[in-house]
């Protein structure tokens, strides 16, 4: 008797602890399904940061880059009918929405909707407006600062979004969901049995070995078969990050090195990145996609970012304003210290002197030890002299009245005149290239169009920055002047032109391609 | 001061037995051919992953390729840690009890005074602790091998393996339970490693569940409705979706790779780790209960 | 003199497993052990010896009946454990251990400790004349030295009762003769003794009382002296075997013949006279007449013989 009672105690206390297991476990369970519902709004916040909001101004700022830094004064005196700026608006209007650039992939829509519902959801729960712009949205910020406090992760498995969370589940079940390809999250829903599984670290052993064999063919010269076993690396092993960075650094120097320039008229229009590219540049853009699946799958790794902005999007492609966000996002997140850097110039490349020079002077600040800083801080501070010159000079062109004509030039000549001094001041030759620039522009608006091009065809020797800028010039005071031009300025504009016009005639026929 | 003494021996004369029998099993079973062999392959795996780079050719990016490296030997060795800690963990669990029934050790340890339930927490304990020295062990070389690379202390690298011991605890514990029934080693390491397989693939029944078109039990409405509309596959679909349920699922430690990836702060990982011990604690308790339920009224 | 130990129709069954038949390994056994006695507890191999002494250290479970331990029914109760030493049947004891390692452990289990465990140590070491091996690691033993550490870690904690499962077999003669030694002093201390053996010269030799136990019964028990009466009467004579063969039919049996002389035995006393004046007339010379006292073999072979016959005319 008392056995059997010592027996059922026994067995009771065993169901008891079995079923604490289950309660346990089903903890185990929402905090699990709770951290891929956190990974993949990880994930879309990257996508928000990065290729989520591009507005008008944004697309014009690319496509004047993207512009062969010709002026728009230039393409007019060429008598090229469509700026690249008039492009920019013709997108701008009503094509703007089928241009977007095309990151979710098709059938697979829900990203975005469920994103938006979580945007209003977590505003609510934090007291602030729900209908938020996502850019704006707390949720966001916090996670694409890497949630350092843990309060977007707090808001993943707390009550708020709950609703969000079970819709997640559903999606993801359904496969309807672009940004939650990591295989670790996949398999979780996936059917049968995967016996990859039960030797979990296999899958990652394995990828290594097929990097290991990428490695082996690049060294054999068998490029064309680095590729897919690239794929394959990343497919086995999504949080590889640095088989995305190599990889895609393969594809974008290793790989193109050898090939030359293709003519513009054999380029090809690339829609998912709106560009036109050659056999060079579809590599690039290979390594953009490379780079942007690691990004996904490994979306608080800065290196992807930084690698995606400075290598791929400054050097490669020419595509500052890309290369900003990229480099923007990269900053957001633990990062080392010549990242920041790398950003405030391409915001100097692009335009954005007065952005780069605040970033330049906050780490002039953090650093007060490093000596590029004061001067890429004089040079900016030169620049945006200058810019206001260009912009007070072009007023005066356009303005009716003489008298404020004469006032602005003498502004836009002051404005130069700081500028000047501050290079001089530089004592480096991208200053000295800079003074010539504006000598140069000083005796052309006296008409003196000879002295300005000699001026300037010594000048492009005395600084590199400035050498194409001075091309540039060049043609544009001779076609000012009726200066006939050289071979090579005549072949520089025909390719411009031959650039523009194919450009025109692919946007056409994705215009008409978005409204079928 | 010698009360003191007294009384706190006292206190602990109960697991005085225990402990004797713990650190005997642990010294008996550090010896045993097996466990040495998997030992020694181990070792030679985590030794050998750290030459895998010499397969990467230097003219690669010279940080890249450090890095490469450092996740070759990682990769390599966690895998090989956790599979070769399963197998030692099984293999000695399986053994320590059938044995001691086969050399007769055990008739003179029970029929001293030595309760069951004292004997077999020595035993587990013993087990646990020559898991521990091999993890330890493992973990060791591993560790010397990443700080000699890296020269940094790498701290993620022990909590993964003291997670992974965890996941051996569970397995150990079951494995265990079914060794107090049998009389030979060789049922319960087929056992364990059937343990260590189910509890692998516990998702899998919850995917029968599903696609059974069974709604959970939340969905239950009661055996009236279960008669109403009744069928077989609900049936399995319960009986799979409730087994998913209770049954330990060894998935969850994954997360032993993931604290290897992600970077330290990881707001999800640190949440999940004490839930991971104690569910491992859990189980393991209950699968020590179940080898004494076993165990405490056999013939031997 | 005290009961030690006592069993009340205690039985044992092992329930056959997919429906085969039950095994009844004993059968309402009595068993009396007491105390300060040597008890031989003798039985072919699987009449349930072993079955018995896992009882009594509830190794296994009764299936009925009851057993008394030093007056206590709870035979796993510390009391009852701490008093009593068990030395199994060709036990397995750690060989990478040293001897006096080995007997620490046995030590620590009965919750001793300190100094007061190598006092014990010493002691049994020496009881066991096993001092000067103490040091060395028990892979260099010999199996008598094994066997004698086994005696040693059943008697760590002085204890009063000792259970012996066949502690000589496998033993040369010289091994053996040293153990029976060794229990005969400890039997010489007061210790109580319960040896379940099959070599029957040696339990004759040292035993106090037996059990015989045959197909789980145990067919009879007592003081040895009790149960090995004289019995017989045997007379030597010399003579020719024409003479023997007159003695054919008188009850005289003749025994055994070695050139001339004769070993003749007669059932008991009352025929010793009746039967040397057969022998004189059959003109056999007389050499000796001596009483003869029946071996516990032979007591072994007709107990269990009985059991035997009985048993199978039961299954016929």
């Amino acid at each position: 008797m008392r056995q059997r009672a010592v027996n059922i105690a026994l067995l009771f206390a065993l169901l008891a602890l079995l079923a604490i297991g289950t309660l346990q476990g089903g903890r185990l369970r929402h905090l699990r399904e709770s951290e891929r519902f956190y990974r993949w709004m990880d994930s879309v916040t990257a996508d928000v940061y990065l290729a989520g909001e591009e507005d008008q101004g944004d697309i014009a700022r690319r496509f004047s880059a993207q512009a062969l830094s010709i002026t728009a004064d230039a393409l007019a005196s060429a008598a090229v009918p469509p700026t690249p700026a008039s492009v920019a608006a013709a997108l701008g209007s009503g094509a703007i929405g089928a241009l977007s650039r095309p990151t979710l992939e098709s059938g697979m829509p829900k990203d975005r909707e469920l994103f938006r519902q979580v945007v209003a959801s977590t505003q609510r729960a934090l007291g602030g407006a729900p209908d938020t712009p996502e850019g704006d949205a707390e949720i966001v910020r916090l996670l694409g600062e890497g949630d350092p406090d843990g309060r977007a992760w707090a808001l993943a498995k707390g009550p708020e979004l709950a609703g969000a969370r079970g819709d997640f589940h559903r999606y993801l079940r359904a496969r309807q969901l672009a940004f939650a390809r990591d295989v670790d999250i996949v398999e979780a829903q996936s059917s049968g049995v995967n016996l990859f599984n039960v030797f979990f670290g296999f899958r990652k052993v394995a990828a290594n070995f097929v990097w290991l064999q990428v490695d082996k063919y690049w060294h054999m010269g068998m490029t064309h078969r680095m590729l897919p076993l690239m794929k394959t690396t990343v497919m086995l092993d999504p949080k590889f990050v640095d088989a995305y960075l190599v990889g895609a650094w393969h594809l974008g120097y290793n790989l193109t090195a050898g090939m030359g320039e293709t003519k513009p008229q054999d380029k090809e229009w690339l829609p998912k990145h709106r560009a036109l590219v050659g056999e060079k540049e579809k590599f690039y853009y290979l390594a953009v996609d490379y780079l942007d699946d690691g990004i996904r799958n490994n979306p608080r790794e800065y290196k992807l970012y930084f690698e995606q902005g400075f290598v791929h999007y400054r050097n490669k492609i020419g595509d500052y304003p890309n290369a900003i966000k990229y480099l923007t996002q990269a900053t957001r997140l633990p990062h080392e210290r010549w990242v920041p850097r790398q950003l405030y110039q391409c915001l100097e490349l692009n335009g954005q002197y007065q952005e780069a020079l605040r970033g330049w002077r906050d780490y002039l600040r953090r650093f007060p030890d490093n000596i590029v800083a004061p001067r890429f801080i004089k040079r900016n501070e030169g620049l945006l002299e200058e810019q206001e010159g260009d912009r007070l000079l072009a007023e005066a062109r356009a303005a009716e009245d003489p008298e404020t004509r004469r006032e602005k030039r003498q502004l836009a000549f002051r404005a130069y005149d700081k500028a000047k001094a501050i290079y001089r001041e530089m004592e480096e030759a991208f200053g000295v290239g800079r003074m010539y620039r504006l000598e140069a522009l000083t005796l052309a608006e006296e008409g003196r169009y000879l002295e300005a091009i000699a001026l300037l065809e010594h000048a492009r020797w005395q600084s590199s920055a400035f050498w194409e800028e001075a091309s540039n010039l060049i043609i544009e005071y001779k076609q000012r002047a009726g200066i006939p031009l050289s071979t090579s300025e005549k072949k520089a504009v025909l390719r411009i032109q031959d650039e523009e016009l194919r450009r025109r005639t692919l946007e056409q026929r994705l215009r008409e391609e978005s409204r079928e | 001061m010698s009360s003191v003494a007294v009384s706190a021996g006292g206190l602990l004369t109960p697991l005085r037995g225990p402990w004797t029998i713990a650190w005997y099993t642990y010294r008996e079973g550090i010896r045993k051919k097996t466990l040495v062999g998997f030992l020694i392959l181990s070792l030679l795996v985590i030794f050998g992953s750290s030459f895998m780079g010499a397969f990467l050719n230097p003219t690669t990016v010279g940080d890249v390729e450090k890095d490469i490296d450092l996740k070759l030997i990682k990769d390599i060795c966690v895998t090989s840690i956790s599979i070769f800690g399963i197998l030692i963990t099984i293999f000695v669990s399986a053994s320590a009890v059938p044995t001691e029934l086969e050399n007769r050790v055990v008739y003179t340890i029970l029929s001293k005074p030595v309760r069951r339930f004292q004997y077999l927490l020595g035993k587990f304990a013993g087990v646990q602790l020559i898991v521990l020295v091999n993890l330890g062990l493992m973990g060791a070389l591993f560790f010397l091998l990443l700080y000699f690379r890296q020269g940094v202390m790498p701290t993620l690298l022990l909590w993964s393996i003291f997670f992974t011991y965890f996941e051996f605890l569970i397995v150990s514990a079951f494995t265990f339970a079914i060794s107090c029934t049998a009389t030979s080693a060789v049922l319960p390491t087929i056992g364990g490693l059937f343990v260590w397989i189910t509890g692998s693939l516990t998702e899998y029944l919850k995917d029968v569940g599903v696609r059974s078109g069974w709604k959970g039990w939340a969905g239950f409405e009661g055996p009236s409705d279960l008669m109403e509309h009744f069928s077989v596959e609900k049936l399995v679909g319960g009986l799979a979706e409730s087994l998913f349920r209770v049954l330990p699922n060894l998935q969850e430690y994954n997360l032993k790779m993931q604290i290897l990836d992600k970077p330290p702060n990881d707001p999800p990982t640190i949440d999940l780790i004490p839930q991971l011990i104690i569910y491992g604690l859990v189980y393991a308790a209950s699968g020590f209960i179940l080898a004494y339920l076993f165990y405490r009224r056999k013939e031997i | 003199m005290s009961v030690i130990i006592e069993t009340r129709k205690l039985s044992k069954t092992y329930e056959g497993a997919f429906g085969s038949q039950d095994v009844v390994a004993l059968k309402d056994l009595d068993l009396v052990v007491h105390g300060g006695e040597i008890y031989g507890y003798l039985g072919p191999n699987g009449s349930g010896k072993t079955t018995t002494i896992k009882l009594l250290l509830a190794l296994i479970f009764p299936t009925s009946g009851e057993i008394e331990i030093l007056g206590e029914k709870n035979i796993t109760a510390r009391k009852v454990r701490q008093n009593i030493g068990y030395l199994p049947e060709g036990a397995y004891y750690p060989d990478f251990l040293k001897g006096e390692e080995v007997l620490r452990f046995y030590g620590r289990l009965y919750g001793l400790g300190g100094k007061d465990l190598e006092r014990r140590i010493d002691a049994v070491m020496d009881t066991v004349g096993m001092t000067h091996a103490r040091k060395r690691l028990l892979r260099g033993y010999s199996k008598g030295m094994r066997q004698r550490i086994g005696l040693a870690q059943a008697l760590i904690s002085d204890p009063q009762i000792l259970i012996l499962d066949e502690p000589t077999t496998g033993l040369d003669p010289i091994a053996r003769k040293e153990i029976r030694d060794i229990l005969a002093r400890l039997r010489d201390e007061g210790k109580t003794l319960l040896i379940s053996s099959h070599e029957l010269l040696e339990v004759e030799l040292i035993c106090n009382r037996i059990g015989i136990l045959s197909y789980g019964v145990l067919q009879t028990q007592g003081a040895i002296d009790e149960l090995l009466t004289d019995r017989e009467i045997s007379i030597l004579v010399a003579g020719t075997e024409q003479g023997a063969a007159q003695l054919e039919g008188t009850g005289i049996t003749v025994e055994d013949t070695v050139g001339d002389r004769i070993k003749l035995r007669v059932p008991d006393e009352t025929h010793v006279y009746d039967a040397l004046a057969r022998c004189k007339a059959a003109g056999l010379q007389l050499v000796s007449v001596a009483p003869r006292r029946e071996t516990l073999e032979e007591l072994f072979v007709r107990v269990v013989g009985a059991a035997e016959a009985a048993a199978r005319k039961a299954a016929v």
